[in-house]
């Protein structure tokens, strides 16, 4: 039909990308949403949003599984591309987009596996093991109901169990936060990471004495994915592309006028301070996370000599999963955007669990 | 009642909109709507039904508005009889708001507007 | 009782058919340009297909059905969006006259509006994802917060013209626009239309963090009458400042409609660049501000026009 072939050409000009970032591979990460940037193609949310599955870098076992599940998830017009070379990404997206813009419903899934209707879809666990009140009773889809679980004022009320990524906006690459959750309260939590350790490098290209460069950049994709999480898309995005700069080869003087009138903003901003007051988050709140976070990026413009390069230790899962017990989801999401484990130095399997 | 005639043929526009837009979509949707799928968490399959008893910890809150959402009854007509009946109107409304507005102070000191 | 009307106040009948194209062809530029200044801040290029090119894609796309969903409430209360908005947006004067000049009008409009809080619930609830339930939950408390505000502050334009049809209240503007006299109720007439199109910075329930809260599995056409609903909630929310504060139609040299065109997307414009400058306010933090600060200054505001009114009774 004419008129649906139009509008798959209108709308493969700026299809949403589904990025699955992977530990260990945070330069592809960075290099695609650079990319996207400078395309002005807006990241998916969620699998219903998303025209194209981009899975950056080499998945393991546990994340080849998770990318099948969000392909499955994803609605048709759908491409699903693979960034392992960094120099690939901009022929990637537009040989994605020229697949988006031809695409005809006789066209073999790419890379898909069967059909829908022949995966299997039962809980992931055995349903035995949080044995609802559903009884004896055949539930829709295999699952069980959520169960009954005292919370925190003494109530008898649903517990209802949910696993948190490994593909989340602006979420640590690869991370799982297993949750229980009353209402949209976390009441236990473990934190894991899927596949760590493939990459071997540490976050991005940064070698081991980080340079001031690379030192103001991951302050920048960091602040940027805070503001992210907190619901701050305009400072974010200018992080980004002060990032993106940087990482293209912009001196740190070059961008210190700016990088300062991004920090001063934020640091400025009393409805940001009265949203991020008074949640904890381990040893230090995330409002002072976050202070810290801003003082280091000015530090890093600046030309300051880089903090203690000291030994890079993998993050402490076990008190990620403390730190968000309590919380409401948006905190928990704040907390864990401010700790901003890097989940590249996790190096084996490696779980923690906090009741 | 001739005044709602429009509201009527508006509210059978705007569904017919709706309508068309679905059937457009049928037709032009390049593949018949994706069945049974896993609701999205993160990328894990899900272990249970979402559909709970939702713990909602506001719940105070929605007595208090219950309160006031009742008196908005009350103030929609007050506005339109505010100077024919005069100062009692005024002083009988806003002494009846003021009662609420204690209320209220009394909800918050006592915890029920802050649940985090 | 207000005098009965002397003409019938409202345009002919088939502005019915007008009024939807109308707002959707107000809420496509209010996408198109939030989207140019998304991308200025990114660098990349600004386009104006963009609605368009979105909308296109949300018709060929692929609609879908998670496990064991509500089907029926999930649709409806996506359906319900656009619904109400274009009934609510049938008592705007487009110039002097509105589509249906109803003697109740800004209660009518109150109660469209008020079917957003069931619609968003609906479509978190229905697709049974958890991360749904948390964004239909979060809309339900953020609706206790802006709710109360938002009445009183329509109230407060009602009792200033002592009457609930928009008509009459552009036309006790004649002398005086309602923003002087009530500025607070302008101003927390917009933070609160804005809560309740659940526009930036009040996104929460379909927020980032939650991968787009009630919204998370929508996809094709059920998507697209969401969030079109969604921006012409906003816009219809966002139009009825003008005949309730800033005079409807009324201005030199500009026939009326005009007026309300220029007024109107200069409201659209502020509540757009307003969004840039904050982030997203949760409910668990904009609840108590709402009912401790917002509440009794509207109040306040209402007790000091209903003295202006009987002053004005008094005198004449």
């Amino acid at each position: 039909m004419d008129l649906r072939r139009l509008l798959l050409r209108l709308a493969a000009a700026r299809p949403h990308v589904l990025l699955v970032a992977l530990p260990g591979a945070t330069e592809a990460r960075l290099a695609v949403e650079a990319e996207l940037g400078r395309r002005g193609w807006p990241a998916a949310v969620s699998p219903a949003d998303a025209d194209v599955l981009l899975v950056a870098g080499p998945a393991g076992p546990a994340l080849a599984a998770v990318v099948g599940r969000v392909w499955e998830q994803m609605p048709e017009p759908r491409v699903r591309v693979v960034v392992e070379v960094v120099a690939d990404v901009s022929g990637t997206l537009d040989s994605a987009a020229s697949q988006l813009a031809s695409w005809t419903a006789a066209r073999p899934e790419y890379g898909g596996p069967g059909p829908r209707e022949q995966e299997h879809r039962g809980p992931e666990h055995g349903g035995d093991e949080h044995g609802g009140h559903g009884g004896g009773m055949e539930m829709p889809g295999g699952l069980p109901m959520a169960d009954l679980g005292e919370d925190r004022d003494g109530l008898m009320l649903d517990r209802l169990h949910v696993a948190l990524g490994p593909v989340l906006p602006d979420w640590p690459a690869g991370l799982v936060l297993r949750v229980e959750l009353q209402g949209d309260v976390i009441q236990e939590a473990e934190a894991e990471v899927l596949d760590p350790g493939r990459g071997g490098s540490s976050r991005g290209d940064v070698p081991a004495a980080e340079d001031a460069r690379h030192a103001a950049a991951r302050h920048l994709d960091g602040l940027a994915r805070f503001l992210g999480v907190a619901g701050w898309a305009d400072p974010a995005a200018r992080a980004r592309r002060l990032r993106d700069d940087l990482l293209a080869g912009a001196e740190p003087a070059a961008v210190r006028g700016q990088v300062h009138a991004l920090t001063a903003r934020v640091r400025r901003s009393r409805t940001l301070r009265w949203l991020v007051r008074g949640i904890p988050a381990g040893e230090r709140a995330v409002a002072a996370r976050l202070a810290d976070r801003l003082a280091a990026l000015d530090a890093a413009v600046d030309g300051a000599p880089p903090a203690q390069p000291g030994p890079s230790r993998p993050p402490d899962l076990a008190a990620l999963a403390r730190a968000v017990v309590g919380a409401e989801l948006a905190a928990a999401r704040l907390v864990v955007a401010a700790v901003d484990p890097d989940t590249d130095l996790v190096a084996e399997e490696r779980g923690a669990r906090h009741a | 009642m001739d005044e709602f005639v429009p509201v009527l043929a508006a509210l059978g526009v705007v569904v017919a909109a709706v309508l068309l837009l679905y059937g457009a979509a049928r037709v032009l949707a390049v593949r018949p709507p994706a069945l049974e799928i896993v609701p999205f968490s993160g990328g894990l399959a899900p272990t249970e039904h979402a559909f709970s008893r939702f713990h909602v910890r506001w719940y105070p809150v929605t007595m208090v508005f219950l309160a006031f959402d009742m008196e908005m009854i009350f103030m929609y007509p007050w506005t339109l009889v505010v100077s024919r009946i005069g100062p009692s109107a005024v002083i009988e409304m806003f002494l009846f708001l003021g009662i609420l507005l204690a209320g209220v102070v009394y909800a918050w000191r006592e915890g029920a507007l802050r649940w985090t | 009782m207000p005098e009965p009307m002397s003409a019938p106040a409202a345009l002919p009948l088939w502005w019915v058919v007008v009024l939807p194209f109308l707002l959707v062809a107000v809420a496509a530029a209010v996408v198109a340009a939030d989207a140019s200044l998304t991308a200025r801040a990114r660098g990349a290029r600004a386009d104006v297909l963009l609605p368009v090119r979105e909308a296109g894609r949300l018709l060929v796309g692929q609609r879908r059905r998670t496990v064991a969903a509500d089907s029926v409430l999930w649709r409806a209360g996506g359906a319900v969006l656009p619904v109400a908005a274009v009934l609510a947006g049938v008592v705007l004067p487009l110039g002097l006259r509105p589509v249906a000049d109803l003697s109740v009008g800004v209660v009518w409009f109150n109660a469209m509006e008020v079917l957003a809080w069931a619609a968003v619930w609906m479509v978190g609830w229905g697709p049974n994802s958890a991360l749904g339930l948390v964004g239909g939950y979060r809309f339900v408390a953020q609706g206790l917060a802006y709710e109360l505000p938002h009445m009183f502050a329509i109230i407060t334009a009602a009792l200033g013209a002592e009457s609930l049809r928009p008509t009459d209240i552009v036309a006790a503007q004649r002398g005086l626009w309602f923003v002087v006299i009530m500025p607070v109720a302008f101003v927390v007439y917009l933070i609160s239309a804005t809560a309740m199109a659940f526009w930036g910075p009040f996104d929460a329930p379909v927020g980032r963090d939650v991968a787009g809260g009630a919204a998370a599995e929508l996809s094709g056409v059920d998507r697209l009458v969401f969030a079109g609903g969604r921006r012409l909630l906003l816009v219809v929310a966002v139009a009825l400042a003008v005949p309730l504060f800033l005079g409807g139609g009324a201005g030199p040299w500009l026939p009326a409609w005009l007026w309300v065109a220029v007024k109107t997307a200069v409201l659209l414009a502020l509540v757009l660049l307003v969004r840039r400058r904050f982030p997203t306010i949760r409910a668990d933090r904009f609840t108590e501000v709402a009912w401790i600060v917002l509440v009794p200054l509207t109040i306040v505001q209402a007790l000091v026009v209903a003295l202006l009114v009987l002053n004005r009774g008094g005198a004449g």
